[in-house]
């Protein structure tokens, strides 16, 4: 009798055991934000006892989206949480890979928490949402005071004609690049918006439009009068041995420099045109459409509980990304924590006029595209008026559906 | 029976591995696929018709042919170079040896995070030095006139050692005895090398040619990590541009397609190496 009460006892105990679900999160991020993604994950399975959540890590944004491909063409989803950037959401979701989570119990709530812009950043035509947001981030100026002060400037210029004149004087006073800019689209969206401007427009890349070429045009003179150099591999790494003075990159990239940046420096907001504008960008988290039901439950609780404000805070203290509820913001332990150091709070102070980046179906491979031109422009001087008249040409294949 | 048992296992990796691949490559190329839809529709020739007319094709092929023959003739000569004294007998042999192998077995991850440290145009060790004598240091990776040129020679770097050591094999297969007697005739050391041992390394010279050429004209993961194909495109490999139309365009049919040119090019390559080896290198 004892013996079977036993063995009744461990089968229910068993039975209890393996009714937690199990659920896999294919995740981007490496280094220190790979860990931070782990310690969330161990926080979050710690923390209830119906859901664990088993990581693997996708190296970075294009390896998930490449396991994720693969799980599709094989008809097994690669993961039941998927890490995705923002621009591959569309074309994944019109696949049918993705579920729509706005059918989900407790969305309305979640979401209505969440910032205007990153409401809208993954907001589909017809309502639909493929991916909940998570880390994002917006791209501010980093810079090196002490060359600030050798070119008599005694704060970061604000506008892009106070940028051009201070590039001018650091340059000539410190004999470094005052500035790296970047032909990867991202900086350039909010300085095009700012400038009035737009980057998909009519069913077309809108760079041969006026204020555009404004943008780009004052961004060539940059590198043709010396005071910029191309953003690469190792502009961090020329950041932090002081021989470029400014350089502009997301908020999440703060951890990192204050790792390996030898001297204190300053954080600003992006430089802007006629006013000011931002871009969001970061990744957002979707599920996978073709897992039973209890897994897309169990999936849902996850994602739900990270977008939590306590969670949100415990994400930003360790990776520096912005708040994505307006709860978290205005919790007073966040106040607390942002008043420590200045530079916490700028990517917060930039939400309020921050704008989602094109999310068309065609922008993925227009970037590339761009990039090639901006390039050319930048640093082989190709004439601006021809290269971004061909660019739209020969863009114009992947933009044709878009309004 | 007969041999049929013993080569089946061989035969079903060779059908999974190779030639299912390869059919189903073939396939998507006439087709729409792009890896988000079950069923693709077949389009014909589209795909080809396409590449032919992209610009960017072309430009890449032009970009893939200049690599791939820069890469094969440094690894070629400079290989061949190491081999000769790889083989002195010197103190410094076995450390040369090993020095020269070492970037082989080094992962391409590792290659392109040391190589974008030594070349960063305002940090990086190589420009520090070339500043120090007076010298005006490019943006070697990030400038397109010496973007090519700079992932030209860290895949030399990374690869020189295989040809070397294939040089240094052959190198010692050649009978002592006929550079002896060369040397009895009254032969310099230069023209031991020139007349006897380059000759008789040729067998040696043509596989390790083809296996260069092969190689770097499926290069991609170097240019993945050290330009992104940039800067303005002046690093596009073609196997480069396969994998951002497969992978990150999702155009998986227009890949495939290019895929298939890549494969038709290597094996009139391969070709080529055969009917060479019948007609121009000689053994002893």
């Amino acid at each position: 009798m004892t013996r079977t009460l036993l063995s009744l006892s461990t089968l229910l105990l068993l039975s209890s055991a393996s009714a937690k679900t199990e659920v896999t999160f294919l995740y981007g991020l490496g280094g220190e934000l790979g860990k931070a993604v782990e310690s969330m994950v161990a926080d979050f399975n710690a923390a209830q006892g119906d859901v664990t959540v088993r990581t693997e890590f996708g190296n970075n944004y294009e390896g998930v989206v490449q396991k994720a491909l693969a799980g599709i063409a094989a008809g097994q989803p690669a993961a039941d949480i998927l890490h995705l950037e923002v621009a591959y959401v569309p074309r994944l979701a019109a696949s049918g890979a993705l579920v729509d989570v706005s059918d989900l119990p407790g969305f309305k709530k979640s979401f209505d928490a969440f910032w205007g812009v990153f409401r809208a950043q993954v907001s589909r035509p017809d309502k639909a949402v493929y991916s909940m947001p998570w880390n994002n981030s917006n791209p501010v100026m980093y810079f090196n005071p002490v060359l600030l002060k050798k070119a008599g400037l005694s704060a970061p210029p604000r506008t892009y004609p106070e940028l051009r004149e201070a590039a001018k004087k650091i340059t000539a006073a410190t004999g470094v690049p005052a500035i790296a800019l970047s032909s990867f689209p991202w900086v350039l969206e909010g300085a095009i918006w700012s400038n009035g401007g737009e980057m998909v427009k009519g069913g077309r890349l809108a760079l041969d439009q006026p204020a555009a070429r404004e943008v780009i045009t004052q961004w060539a003179g940059f590198f043709r009068d010396g005071s910029a150099v191309l953003q690469g591999p190792n502009t961090n790494a020329d950041f932090a041995a002081g021989k470029v003075a400014m350089v502009m990159n997301s908020v999440a990239t703060r951890p990192s420099y204050k790792a390996s940046v030898p001297f204190k420096f300053g954080t600003a907001p992006l430089p802007f045109f006629k006013k000011p504008v931002v871009p969001v960008g970061g990744a957002t988290l979707a599920i996978s459409k073709n897992i039973p039901a209890d897994r897309q439950k169990a999936a849902w609780a996850f994602i739900t509980w990270l977008s939590q404000p306590e969670q949100q805070f415990k994400w930003i203290k360790m990776s520096n990304y912005v708040p994505i509820t307006l709860t978290t913001a205005n919790l007073p332990a966040f106040k607390k924590y942002i008043a420590t150091d200045r530079g916490l709070g700028v990517g917060i102070q930039q939400l309020p006029y921050s704008r989602p980046r094109p999310s068309t179906t065609g922008y993925v491979q227009g970037t590339q595209e761009i990039i090639k031109s901006l390039d050319k422009i930048f640093v082989q001087n190709a004439p601006i008026d021809a290269t971004l008249k061909d660019l739209v040409e020969r863009t114009a294949p992947l933009f044709k559906d878009t309004q | 029976m007969g041999a049929a048992p013993y080569i089946l296992p061989a035969l079903v990796v060779f059908a999974v591995f190779t030639y299912y691949p390869l059919g189903r490559v073939m396939y998507l190329s006439l087709t729409d696929a792009d890896m988000l839809q079950p069923r693709p529709n077949l389009v014909g020739l589209q795909n080809y018709s396409a590449m032919f007319a992209n610009p960017e094709f072309w430009r890449s092929m032009t970009v893939t042919a200049i690599f791939a023959l820069s890469v094969t003739f440094l690894e070629v000569a400079l290989g061949m170079a190491l081999a000769f004294l790889m083989n002195a007998p010197t103190r410094l042999q076995r450390l040369l040896r090993g020095a020269v192998f070492t970037p082989v077995v080094v992962s391409i991850a590792a290659t392109a995070v040391v190589w974008n440290y030594l070349l960063s145009p305002a940090s990086g060790p190589v420009n520090q030095a070339l500043g120090a004598v007076g010298l005006p240091g490019p943006g070697w990776l990030s400038d397109p006139n010496t973007a090519l040129a700079s992932v030209i020679l860290v895949a030399t770097w990374k690869g020189v050692g295989l040809p070397a050591v294939l040089f240094l094999s052959g190198l010692q297969a050649i009978p002592r005895e006929l550079e002896e007697a060369a040397v009895i005739d009254g032969a310099t050391r230069a023209q031991v090398a020139g007349r006897v041992t380059i000759p008789l390394l040729a067998p040696t010279t043509m596989v390790v040619f083809f296996i260069s050429l092969v190689g770097t004209f499926q290069s991609y993961g170097l240019v993945l990590l050290l330009t992104g194909g940039g800067p303005a495109g002046s690093t596009n490999l073609l196997g480069y541009y396969i994998y951002q139309n497969a992978f990150s365009f999702f155009q998986m049919g227009f890949a495939s397609a290019l895929s298939v040119a890549l494969f038709l090019l290597l094996l009139g390559l391969g070709l080529l190496q055969l009917k060479l080896s019948e007609r121009r290198v000689h053994y002893q």
